[in-house]
């Protein structure tokens, strides 16, 4: 597995296209409005973060790491010299978090600069927290792309995984919400973007937020193990 | 004393004799054994047995459908069996099954990331093998120059066919595997690049030591190359037998048809085994059949010739040409 997710880095890194959307990612932050009120900056942050950011790094990620192999066939390859499919999924998974990690680091880095450019004034603690706020998107992008997974994998299809990768980001969350305002029961709070949410309020509360290794436990965990026990059967073509 | 307790014999063996060990000693390599397969209703599989040996070119032969696809794919562990079991180089369960898969290379298809140069291709897979990193670049190299394909910086997406298939089998042969499995290799290759390819096949075996298993729907590709073959028809291995079966005493018959599904009905209703069907039409009328049956004493010469023959256009009252006359 450590092999496949060497062999897998190393040539993603050098596609253009996750350059691209990096590329896309950073433009479009420097052009994102941020220079309101002061006080409204991190929220402003958070708005690029939520609607832009973590779309322009999921689909680079997802393209790279499952797209390529259902085009090209090569995953067919690795699993036919020895690698067992479900090592195979958390090696996936584990590219995925590889992968994403550097845009949302860069994301961070960007921050600063535009800081820097615009001569905005931010606390450390407001750059502490953007760091907390920007590895909890991290968190939930890995828990929105494991659930992608299964369905590109049993569907064996892109498009059904970017569909569910837009549905996750965008429509699942207010739909969540409205159905917990309508029936006063806590299904946006038991979801993981319930939790991740709460574990932000609690560190910035500077509390212990259980929620994280709750929302990876309760979520990643099962989706890969139930993604691992579908595709033991799943039929590959040669 | 089993063969693996005497592995270092053998090796012993193979160094003094090379090229010779499959005559000294038969250690099964890959074993099948009544493995099944359904799809949906289909079954296409139906309790295939097949043994190759180290050493062996195999040549897995059968029309389209046969189920060779459906075997490779059991043996790699792409596809869920429905019962039976697999052996590589011995291997008694599931994990041993699986680290010796790697012992295996292949050729099936083109897998190779479209935007990657040849030598990046071999690169991923050299890596996923676990190939030292200081040896991948000479092993490259290597691997490009046996299948005789210039390491040049174009992408993957530009290549010929014919290249394709050369990468394929110079991925198929990266870090020399033990086992060579070649899924139809000469499929789409000009008359030249199908010489090579077989002259390649009988390479890896001598020089460097390979077992391959090579399938076609074509007997006429592999009668010269492969030394064993298991001829495949509706799911399983019907027969299992030698160049030197196939010359003395099995017979073949090439025949030009105009009506397929008549032909079909009259050989099999002659007792007549389809072995190859070739898909390409000499032209709008005709189809091209060459056909193996039983040893002569199953089934006597002259009631071969009369199922080819009522299979014939009538017009081409002529009888058909026995094997020897027939270049396949």
């Amino acid at each position: 597995m450590r092999r496949m997710i060497h062999g897998d880095l190393r040539r993603i890194f050098r596609k253009p296209g996750y350059h691209v959307f990096a590329a896309i990612l950073y433009l479009w932050f420097l052009f994102w409005t941020i220079d309101a009120e002061p006080s409204e900056n991190i929220e402003h942050i958070h708005d690029f973060v939520n609607f832009v950011g973590i779309m322009l790094i999921s689909l680079p990620v997802l393209l790279s790491v499952y797209g390529d192999e259902l085009h090209s066939g090569t995953m067919q390859g690795v699993i036919g010299r020895g690698l067992s499919r479900s090592r195979l999924i958390l090696g996936k998974f584990i590219d995925c978090a590889c992968l994403s990690a550097p845009l949302f680091f860069g994301l961070y880095l960007m921050i600063h600069f535009k800081s820097f450019l615009m001569e905005l004034v931010l606390t450390p603690r407001q750059y502490e927290m953007l760091a907390v706020y920007l590895a909890l998107r991290w968190t939930k992008l890995l828990i929105i792309l494991a659930i992608t997974a299964f369905f590109i994998l049993m569907g064996w299809n892109m498009v059904v995984g970017i569909l569910a990768d837009f549905l996750l980001i965008y429509i699942m969350e207010p739909v969540l919400l409205a159905v917990q305002e309508e029936t006063h029961i806590a299904v946006l709070d038991v979801s993981f973007y319930g939790l991740l949410d709460r574990g932000y309020a609690a560190i910035e509360a500077g509390n212990t937020a259980w929620q994280l290794p709750a929302a990876i436990i309760l979520y990643i965990c099962p989706v890969l193990l139930l993604t691992a026990v579908c595709f033991r059967r799943k039929e590959l073509s040669l | 004393m089993s063969i693996d307790k005497e592995w270092g014999n053998y090796e012993a063996v193979n160094q003094i004799l090379p090229g010779t060990k499959s005559s000294l000693i038969t250690e099964a390599v890959i074993q099948l054994k009544d493995i099944k397969k359904r799809y949906g209703r289909h079954q296409v599989l139906n309790g295939v047995n097949m043994q190759v040996n180290r050493g062996d070119i195999y040549g897995l032969i059968g029309k389209n459908g046969a189920g060779k696809t459906t075997i490779f794919k059991m043996i790699l562990g792409l596809s869920e069996m429905n019962g039976g079991t697999v052996s590589i180089t011995g291997s008694r369960n599931t994990r041993e099954l699986l680290k010796n898969r790697n012992k295996i290379g292949f050729l099936v298809g083109a897998r190779f990331y479209k935007y990657l140069s040849a030598r990046e291709n071999l690169y991923y897979y050299a890596t996923v093998k676990g190939i030292p990193k200081r040896e991948i670049s000479r092993e490259i190299k290597r691997v490009l120059e046996l299948v005789e394909l210039p390491d040049t910086k174009k992408p993957f997406k530009n290549f010929s066919l014919g290249m394709m298939q050369r990468l394929g089998i110079a991925n198929a042969i990266l870090g020399n595997p033990e086992i060579l499995i070649l899924d139809e290799p000469t499929n789409g290759l000009d008359p030249q690049g199908i010489a090579d390819v077989r002259h390649m096949i009988k390479r890896f075996r001598d020089e460097f030591n390979m077992t391959v298993i090579v399938s076609s729907h074509i007997l006429g590709e592999l009668e010269h190359t492969a030394d064993r073959f298991g001829i495949v028809n509706e799911g399983v291995v019907v027969r299992e037998i030698t160049q030197e079966d196939l010359k003395d005493k099995h017979q073949a018959v090439e025949i030009v048809i105009d009506d397929l599904p008549k032909a079909r009905e009259l050989l099999s209703a002659g007792g007549v085994q389809i072995l190859r069907e070739v898909e390409e039409r000499s032209s709008l009328e005709d189809y091209y059949f060459n056909l193996i049956t039983p040893p002569k004493e199953e089934m006597p010469a002259e009631t071969l010739k009369k199922a080819a023959s009522d299979a014939l256009p009538e017009e081409d009252a002529a009888a058909p040409a026995e094997r020897e006359d027939t270049p396949l």
